[in-house]
């Protein structure tokens, strides 16, 4: 537990580092309150948006006399109303999400993290975030709220998360971007380690239905340099699946195959206009995050 | 093979090391979680054929140098054929090079006796069963073998007895015969030993005598089984035991030429000496000059300098006062590396005068009458006697009986010989006599042709026309010739071109036209002025007749008179009978051959060594006609006087016997050449000619193989390094080290691009 926030993955020095940021969505959310984001929701704030024809019923406060005397017709004025921010989200709790080489940090608390300081942020900023947590299966589902309660519950289930089994990140997607029905800021955290056709596939899902979409594609650090010397018998996390190697003599052919992994993902994520941030445990998330927020936020 | 310390080859299971090592490291394997499988299951299946070539190769690299290092340290030695075949018989043959070049003084000694000691060293060296012969390449024949047989005691009598000769070694016949002497023996281990300086003369056709004779496809395949046969036939090895180390220097008389228009006493005689220095540095040297015979004599020239590796003639003159058979020696005085080629001899035959005849029609109590006067008077010695022509006056009835041993006949003023007259003079032109015909009144041109065609134009140079005579007839309007042409070239006239008035005051009233010569016939050698041939010449095989178509009076010319009647006819005397000087000179060994063509009964021939007795041979039936004598035992240098009282004329000729100019040449057969000549045939050469022990041990033991297996473990190790380094994985190039993955490959290819 994090002295000085009450939460476990949510430390003072993190929220130090970025509690001048905002998350700002690139398109339009569909938020219930008056937030940062611009709403597809046409109403009477203070942004002007179009005139419409009157039509009976309508409040007469908001007829513009302005184009009455030009034209001799009724305008209603209509104005673009700024709303909140729903994000969600997805946080892959599979049994490879659970790897730390050399008892650091797993792929899975580094997820919690980011999750916990961005649900931190999201909430300042009054956008309603939910939580999603997943394997093979939806494990947790928390709708996206705004208020301290349901920060502090999110917090809670962060701190109970235990690494799951085996990964469907394909289906699992697939169906959430089915039961999303308002347009939202997807946010998925995971390892990927699922057919990446199927994955793309998924979030090009989420797209049609008219999501923003950022992915944050969590590696440890032995994963990408991959540094075992000598024989080594490794079994699979989720698998239990024994493998042999001479990790010296495949390690080019290993690195190359990450390489290629990572690579399909960064080009289809880009075709498909979904921020991609690639990380390993060993970068600091806070610093991460930051560096990627301040990117996106450039006009 | 054997092994020195055999127990060491256990260590070869050492070999095992690197299989254990594997399966105790396969057993020592981490068990490590990882996040997924995926990855590793499709790298490994791509590496997997290659990892596997790699770690079996580099396997058999360890084991391999484990395996020989443990080789090595049981001392390995490749044994002779001898130790394969247990306790076989060996047959061996000593070829023993006893050529002039032997004498050579080389690292100390002479190079025969290191060689004769080496072949003492071998016949020691052999066991009780083992056979061996020995084939001295020149020299008297000592009784060489016809096969190896068991008695080493003969060969030590033969080797006591041998000598160097003065002879050039054919060491590829030696060789040739070696082989076939080891053809006959059934000993499993035959080795043909080679005691020479190995000159390059004495091997050049080795490699032509080596080969075996190609054969056809279809020969081949009949062949296969005498192929086995033949290797059986093959000698084992040829030891070579190289005298030719470091010679002493040495220069060599190689060579000497005479020059003499004619040997006759009282005209110098010129004789150049070549030298040969072998070594590679300048010699200096004196030369002597004997003379032994009549008279004897001596000169010695100033110092010589002979060039390295180079020749130096030097020439002595010398006038022979009397006539008769000379021994000559040239010499080197000083010391140098060998004695045998510092001599070389020569004889010389030198005549008392040259006998030639002068043959008139008749003769006349006033001598100046006589056609012949002005001719005597040129040919007979002046008051200072110094003429080395003899003439003797004949008439032409003399022709028919006299005998014709002169060099050079003048017919003056001749009617038409009678036909047996004319025969005998065509037989002698045929043998090599010389005829000088000049015209006069009794000259009738048509006799003349008829008598030249009966002897088949052998006896005038061309066809006789008419008479020409001046101021008469189509000649009314002149008073005489005069002489404008004289080839000045031909030996008779050299100098008497010049001046031009020494031939141009002749004048020339009278003389018979001939019939232009074509250009195979006669040369004319002086024409008149209207062209017409003056003087023609036409030579035989080795005869020859001269015409003169103006008299030797002075009713046709004034010719006689002139001051170049005397010196053309003294030097056409010398010209003409200079033409048959000859020697007789062979290298030591060759036989000496001297055909007796006119000869039909076998004759009594006395020869006369240079040293030792007298001894008479006779003649035998020579297949291509007449009589012929051959004499073998020249291996002593000299000279070889041979006599006959019953051949005709008495035989009295003289042969020089020398060393072989080619035994001076020091160039040395290269050792991998003649290795290459034996084809299969292993050669090995002695390292010490003075002391084969360590030849001996090579053949007996064999060679220790300790060098080639430390040179084989120090390659398969620098092999194991580099294989180790080129399969080891490579390490991130640092430059990437800070590029995420997915975006190496990128930076990649922005270096590239850069």
């Amino acid at each position: 537990m994090s002295q000085g926030t009450g939460y476990r993955y949510l430390e003072p020095s993190a929220l130090a580092r970025v509690k001048n940021l905002s998350v700002v969505a690139r398109g339009v959310v569909e938020g219930a309150a008056t937030g940062l984001h611009a709403s597809p929701y046409k109403g009477f704030s203070v942004e002007f948006a179009e005139h419409r024809e009157y039509t009976a019923g309508d409040d007469p406060r908001h007829i513009d006399y302005r184009m009455l005397a030009r034209t001799d017709r009724l305008y209603i004025k209509q104005y673009e109303e700024e709303t909140n921010m729903r994000v969600q989200v997805l946080l892959d709790i599979s049994g490879s999400m659970g790897y730390s080489h050399e008892g650091e940090i797993s792929k899975l608390q580094y997820g919690s993290y980011l999750t916990a300081i961005l649900s931190y942020l999201m909430t300042r900023q009054q956008d309603s975030v939910g939580l999603t947590t997943f394997d093979e299966e939806i494990r947790l589902d928390m709708p996206a709220r705004n208020s301290p309660r349901h920060f502090n519950e999110m917090m809670r289930q962060l701190e109970a998360i235990e690494p799951g089994r085996m990964t469907d990140v394909a289906e699992t997607l697939h169906k959430l971007a089915n039961r999303f029905k308002k347009r939202c800021l997807i946010v998925l955290i995971s390892d990927l380690y699922d057919e990446p056709e199927d994955v793309i596939r998924a979030l090009h899902h989420f797209r049609h239905r008219r999501h923003e979409v950022i992915v944050f594609h969590v590696f440890d650090k032995a994963e990408i340099d991959f540094p075992f010397r000598d024989v080594v018998a490794f079994h699979d996390m989720e698998t239990d699946e024994r493998l042999q190697v001479d990790a010296p003599a495949v390690r080019d052919a290993y690195m190359q195959q990450v390489e290629a992994f990572i690579e399909g993902y960064r080009r289809a994520c880009a075709e498909a206009q979904i921020d991609y941030v690639m990380t390993d445990t060993s970068t600091p998330y806070d610093f991460m995050l930051s560096r990627y927020i301040a990117k996106r936020n450039k006009p | 093979m054997i092994f020195g310390a055999v127990g060491f080859l256990f260590a070869a299971l050492a070999a095992g090391i690197p299989v254990v090592l594997h399966m105790i490291n396969r057993q020592k394997a981490r068990d490590l979680p990882f996040s997924t499988l995926r990855f590793l299951r499709i790298s490994v299946n791509k590496t997997r054929r290659r990892r596997r070539i790699q770690d079996a190769l580099l396997m058999i690299v360890r084991m391999a140098v484990l395996m020989l290092i443990a080789f090595g340290l049981a001392q390995p030695t490749v044994t002779s054929l001898r130790d394969l075949f247990g306790d076989a018989r060996s047959a061996v043959v000593i070829v023993l090079d006893n050529s002039a070049s032997m004498d050579l003084t080389d690292a100390g000694r002479p190079r025969f006796e290191t060689a004769a000691d080496a072949a003492r060293q071998i016949v020691d060296h052999l066991e009780d069963d083992d056979e061996v012969a020995l084939l001295v390449t020149n020299g008297p024949d000592l009784g060489q073998p016809d096969k190896p047989d068991r008695n080493p005691e003969d060969v030590h009598l033969v080797l006591d007895q041998i000598r160097v000769s003065a002879e050039r070694a054919d060491l590829t016949e030696a060789m040739v015969r070696a082989k076939t002497l080891l053809e006959k023996s059934n000993a499993a281990n035959k080795q043909i030993w080679l005691l020479s300086d190995l000159q390059e003369h004495s091997l050049a056709s080795l490699q032509a005598a080596m080969q075996k004779p190609k054969k056809s496809q279809d020969e081949n395949a009949d062949a296969e089984g005498e192929e086995q046969e033949d290797t059986e036939k093959e000698p084992s090895a040829v030891i070579v035991v190289d005298c030719h180390r470091q010679p002493k220097a040495n220069v060599a008389v190689t060579g000497v030429t005479l020059k003499s228009q004619i040997p006759v006493a009282g005209l110098p005689i010129t004789c150049t000496v070549e030298l040969t220095n072998a070594s590679t540095v300048p010699r200096k040297c004196h030369l002597e000059l004997l003379i032994d015979g009549p008279e004897s004599h001596k000169q010695s020239s100033p110092v010589i300098l002979v060039p390295p590796s180079g020749r130096e003639t030097y020439s002595f003159q010398h006038a022979f006062g009397r006539a008769g058979h000379y021994r000559c020696e040239a010499r080197l005085v000083d010391e140098d590396g060998s004695i045998l080629d510092n001599r070389r001899f020569f004889a010389i035959e030198i005549d008392p005068g040259i006998r030639v005849a002068l043959v008139k029609q008749r003769r006349h109590e006033v001598a100046r009458l006589d056609d012949t006067f002005y001719i005597e008077q040129s040919l007979l010695p002046g008051d200072d006697g110094e003429s080395v022509l003899v003439p003797t006056v004949l008439t032409a009835a003399d022709l028919e009986t006299e005998p014709l041993g002169y060099k050079v006949i003048f017919c003056v003023n001749l009617k038409p010989l009678s036909a047996p007259s004319a025969e005998r003079l065509r037989q002698y032109v045929q043998d090599g006599g010389n005829v000088v015909w000049i015209c006069g009144d009794n000259v009738d041109p048509a006799g003349y042709n008829q008598m030249n065609e009966t002897a088949g134009g052998s006896l005038l140079p061309a066809k006789l026309l008419q008479l020409h005579q001046a101021g008469k007839g189509e000649n009314a309007g002149i008073d005489a010739w005069e002489v404008d042409y004289i080839d000045g070239a031909h030996p008779a006239l050299t100098g008497l071109d010049d001046p031009e008035s020494l031939y141009r005051s002749i004048l020339v009233q009278q003389y018979v036209a001939v019939q232009q010569p074509g250009d195979n016939a006669a040369g004319v050698l002086a024409r008149l002025d209207n062209d017409a041939p003056l003087l023609l010449q036409r030579k035989f095989t080795t005869g020859s007749t001269t015409l003169l178509t103006t008299s030797a009076g002075d009713r046709w010319t004034n010719l006689a008179r002139r001051p170049i009647f005397a010196p053309l006819l003294v030097k056409l005397a010398h010209d003409l009978a200079g033409t048959k000087m000859s020697r007789r000179d062979l290298p030591a060994g060759d036989p000496l051959v001297l055909a007796l063509a006119g000869e039909t009964a076998e004759r009594k021939i006395r020869i006369k060594p240079p040293q030792g007795q007298e001894l008479d041979f006779s003649t035998v039936a020579d297949p291509a006609g007449g009589q012929i004598f051959a004499y073998a035992d020249t291996h002593q240098t000299g000279i070889y006087r041979l006599s006959s009282q019953q051949t005709t004329p008495s035989l009295n000729v003289a042969y020089s016997i020398n060393v072989d100019p080619q035994e001076a040449d020091q160039r040395k057969t290269d050792r991998e050449e003649l290795q290459a000549w034996f084809g299969d045939i292993p050669v090995v050469f002695a390292e010490d000619p003075d002391d084969l022990t360590s030849t001996f041990k090579l053949l007996d033991e064999g060679e220790s193989l300790w060098v080639l297996f430390l040179s084989l473990v120090l390659v398969a190790l620098v092999f194991e390094t580099f294989l180790s380094n080129w399969f080891s994985p490579k390490q991130v190039d640092e430059d990437e080290m800070d590029v995420p993955p997915g975006m190496r490959r990128l930076a990649r290819k922005g270096r590239g691009a850069a």
